[in-house]
């Protein structure tokens, strides 16, 4: 039987046969040829390439290859309602703080894709998302090395105008591996859509619920426990089949909208919850209103054990087919993203409210271009969880095997915080040539929970100041300084970045971030980091030099750790 | 009209699929006792990956002296400590490291990056929830393909002398050769540790990976496919560092497959026996 790896390469064999060879030598165009010149070719590739020095004092590991990289090289082609797919994927080896398991080269992703007016057919590999994606989300996020793409068979039908219905089978990757089975089923009802009479409605409904269940062999699952025989072993009876439901609203009229998601995730024992068989259960909920110049965003979530993965032993960021949407801003400037907020999937209270509003032009805040404030602030509490059911006196560890603890939604521990992040930007442009960002960012940061080790509450100050200055007609300079002041983890930190630009194409820039106020003087170290760049039309190309500090990097409250670096780094990117 | 047709469809598929696809385990029925075999000729091996700096290292520990207890003699257990990733692994006193390159080479080679992970055998890395079952399907296998017998003596205080004799008792049909890895352990080694409640400075830590004699993949013992009845030998002499103390020091040696980097047989000798 032919591995998996040589299936894809005879795959991969038979798409650049099918694309090539019509066009290998032909005396006459044939129909078939005109047909194939119709369709288009489109893809994108990517390099991100390191080479690593070692520095002991920042703790740069040993790299015994010096130089690692990640890359990927995506083909489509499309003509008319048809569309073939792959992306080529190398990791030689590595980069750090991308998982090692990703160690390899192959095709990993490709489909073949039939888009019709009433059903849309792939089969292959595929990305999809269910409602929030709290039920279902397959995707990739290339910077944090996550890409949980099912392969199998989906179908999309749109029987009439605002009835959407999805059904996918499939196993999830796994690195250069599948695990577990997938069924899902999605319906979204827009009933503006389909209702007549609703149609001429100022208030647009909509409703969706899902149904998704995985499917993995139980296997062995030994637990010893003290009893008054002595130490007893129990086989833990897993469920192989694990359902979960999802339901939606979303209502808007006028600026204002209003909507939820409940899901429901029947018993699942894992090694994320300690193999407890209670089920899991999230909810959110989202408010908001918007107007010209002015919008309000509320959120509120509950989550209790809701990691769902295709491989139940499966720790980390990895196999996951479901996604918990963060309910924190994601910043961009690097002290204010220092300590990143992850969403805890085993449990959190989480609320959020943003509010965006530009002051007016032509008034004396306002000035001539108008001055836009931001204001955001998030927290997140530990649920409450009663009846523990531990096997040690008043224990907070629930046994394998039981029910696992009580906790009812919205029920927080008031005591136990897991993240404050309060948050206010202004933005002005003075005029033509200068404009300015200020920020200040109030942080509470459990270092315990989501780093699993250090404070369980670090306090920060943050404070930033944008400035761009554009000077003759193309070329702008930006000053970047930021101040982050506390009295846990490292202290304080300074950093300063100075980018010039020449539009549209050459960018250099240069900066450090220092730990200016570490207790101990001997780690007040520099992270200077100097980087240059080309950009044209859709390719980009940047070279960099410099040392980043071991942290962590999150992207929509996923999280992966970055170790410490002291190197040059290659990125080069191009869409086509 | 037509849409309720549609979105009937929709539900009922959804449904059914809920209720075809969902297993419901009652309460009464979560757990059962275990009657299998708790007891086999073949040894199992756990290589348990741990930091000094890993928050959730003192419970697989713990899990592991469960473990242990449960099943005595037929668990081997080897503590292998890594020099990365050193936000996990860097030592709180330099005097006191516990690291080894040959750990390193290991984790390198397995991708275990995060801890506590561990492997039973050497046939998957999983998390300490995990070994238990693992360790009860490898002695539920019944199988054994090699019978072995490990000495060991200190004739020196710096070097530590290790005879093996073994011999295959069923034919081993697996692809590559057979390998044999010599390891020295240490026991009751106090190196502070971070754990729930703060860094211990009086932390205990067993059965630590001091070194490996010889290759650290170690060196063949037998050819492909060895047949029932085939024999090895092997004497082995190493160094021992000043600071180990002898009276805490054992030997394994572990049987592997060379390809497939599977334990085949396990064995253990303990030095300065209290």
């Amino acid at each position: 039987m032919l591995s998996r790896m040589k299936l894809r390469k005879i795959a991969f064999a038979g798409l650049a046969a099918a694309l090539i060879c019509p066009f290998a030598g032909h005396a006459q165009e044939s129909k078939f040829e005109e047909m194939l010149g119709r369709g288009t070719l489109s893809g994108n590739i990517q390099i991100d390439a390191q080479m690593y020095f070692k520095d002991s004092l920042i703790g740069v590991p040993e790299v015994p290859e010096k130089l690692r990289s990640n890359s990927f090289a995506y083909l489509q082609y499309t003509n008319g309602k048809f569309s073939v797919g792959a992306r080529f994927e190398g990791y030689f080896k590595p980069m750090l703080g991308y998982d090692a398991r990703l160690d390899g080269w192959g095709l990993p992703y490709y489909f073949a894709r039939f888009s019709g007016d009433i059903i849309d057919v792939t089969a292959g590999s595929f990305y999809e998302q269910f409602g929030s994606g709290m039920i279902l989300r397959a995707y990739q996020d290339w910077n944090l090395g996550i890409d949980n793409a099912i392969s199998g068979v989906r179908a999309i039908i749109r029987p009439v105008e605002g009835i959407t219905i999805k059904g996918i089978i499939g196993t999830q990757r796994h690195f250069w591996d599948h695990v577990g089975l997938i069924r899902g089923v999605d319906l979204d009802l827009a009933f503006n859509d389909f209702i007549k009479p609703m149609q001429s409605w100022g208030t647009r409904i909509t409703l969706g619920g899902s149904f998704v269940s995985k499917f993995q062999e139980a296997g062995t699952k030994l637990v010893i426990e003290n009893t008054e025989n002595g130490l007893t072993p129990y086989q833990l009876n897993l469920p192989e089949n694990v359902g979960s439901a999802a339901a939606r609203l979303n209502i808007e009229s006028g600026g204002f909208t209003v909507g939820g998601e409940y899901v429901y995730k029947a018993n699942d024992p894992s090694a994320e919850n300690g193999y407890i068989y209670r089920p899991g259960q999230a909810i959110l909920l989202n408010a908001g209103y918007s107007m010209r110049g002015f919008g309000i965003l509320l959120q509120a979530k509950s989550v209790d054990n809701m990691g769902f993965r295709g491989d139940r032993a499966e720790l980390g960021n990895y196999g996951m087919i479901n996604y918990m949407p963060a309910l924190t801003r994601q910043h961009t400037y690097s002290l204010a993203s220092l300590y990143p907020y992850a969403c805890q999937t085993q449990g959190e209270v989480a609320f959020q409210a943003d509010i965006q509003y530009k002051i007016k032009r032509g008034t004396v805040l306002g000035g001539k271009y108008g001055t836009d404030l931001k204001l955001n602030a998030s927290v997140a509490f530990a649920p409450e969880r009663t009846n523990i059911t531990s096997l040690e006196e008043g224990g907070t560890t629930p046994a394998q095997g039981s029910w696992g603890y009580d906790v009812k939604p919205f029920h927080m521990d008031a005591d136990n915080i897991y993240f404050i992040d309060a948050n206010l930007e202004i933005a002005h442009k003075f005029n033509k040539n200068f404009k300015m960002t200020l920020m200040y960012m109030f942080e509470l940061y459990n270092q315990e929970v989501v780093e699993g080790h250090g404070e369980p509450r670090a306090y920060a100050h943050i404070a930033v100041g944008d400035f761009t200055y554009m000077f003759l007609k193309k070329h702008a300079l930006r000053l970047e300084l930021q101040y982050l002041h506390t009295k846990q983890i490292d202290q304080d930190w300074l950093m300063g970045t100075l980018e010039y630009t020449f539009a549209p194409s050459w960018f250099v820039s240069v900066s450090d971030q220092w730990n200016v106020g570490n207790n101990d003087k001997n780690r007040r170290f520099h992270y200077y980091y100097v980087s240059a760049g080309y950009i044209h039309d859709a390719t980009r190309i940047s070279l960099s030099y410099g040392k980043i500090r071991q942290g962590i990097m999150c992207s929509g409250g996923v999280c992966r750790e970055v170790p410490a670096s002291n190197g040059v780094m290659l990125t080069l990117s191009s869409s086509f | 009209m037509k849409s309720l047709k549609y979105i009937g469809i929709a539900v009922l598929a959804g449904v059914g699929l809920l209720a075809a696809s969902c297993d419901t385990i009652e309460e009464g029925d979560r757990k059962h006792e275990y009657t299998g075999p708790i007891s086999s000729e073949r040894m199992i091996l756990l290589e348990d990956y741990t930091g000094v700096r890993c928050i959730n290292c003192p419970t697989a520990a713990a899990e592991i002296t469960r473990l242990q207890e449960f099943y005595g003699d037929n668990l081997i257990v080897v503590g292998v400590y890594p020099l990365q990733p050193t936000g996990l692994t860097m030592p709180y006193d330099p005097s006191r490291d516990l690291r080894t390159d040959v750990a390193q080479t290991w984790a390198s080679a397995f991708a275990i990056e995060q801890f506590p992970m561990g492997m039973v055998n050497r046939q998957e890395v999983t998390g300490y929830a995990e070994w238990g079952g693992s360790i009860a399907e490898v002695i539920s296998e019944g199988l054994n393909y090699v019978n072995l017998s490990v000495s060991a003596s200190l004739p020196t205080d710096t070097t530590i002398a290790v005879n093996v004799e073994g011999s295959f008792v069923e034919d081993y049909e697996a692809d590559g050769a057979v390998n044999m890895i010599t390891m020295i352990l240490e026991d009751s080694i106090v190196v502070p540790q971070l754990t729930g409640s703060g860094v211990n400075g009086g932390y205990v830590h067993n059965h630590v990976l001091r070194a490996v004699i010889g290759p650290e993949w170690g060196s063949q013992v037998a050819s492909e496919a060895p047949a029932r009845g085939t024999a090895f030998s092997a004497s082995l002499t190493g160094s021992v560092n000043s600071g180990w103390r002898k009276n805490r020091l054992s030997v394994v040696v572990a049987i592997v497959n060379a390809s497939s980097h599977e334990v085949i047989q396990a064995g253990i000798v303990h030095l300065g026996e209290e």
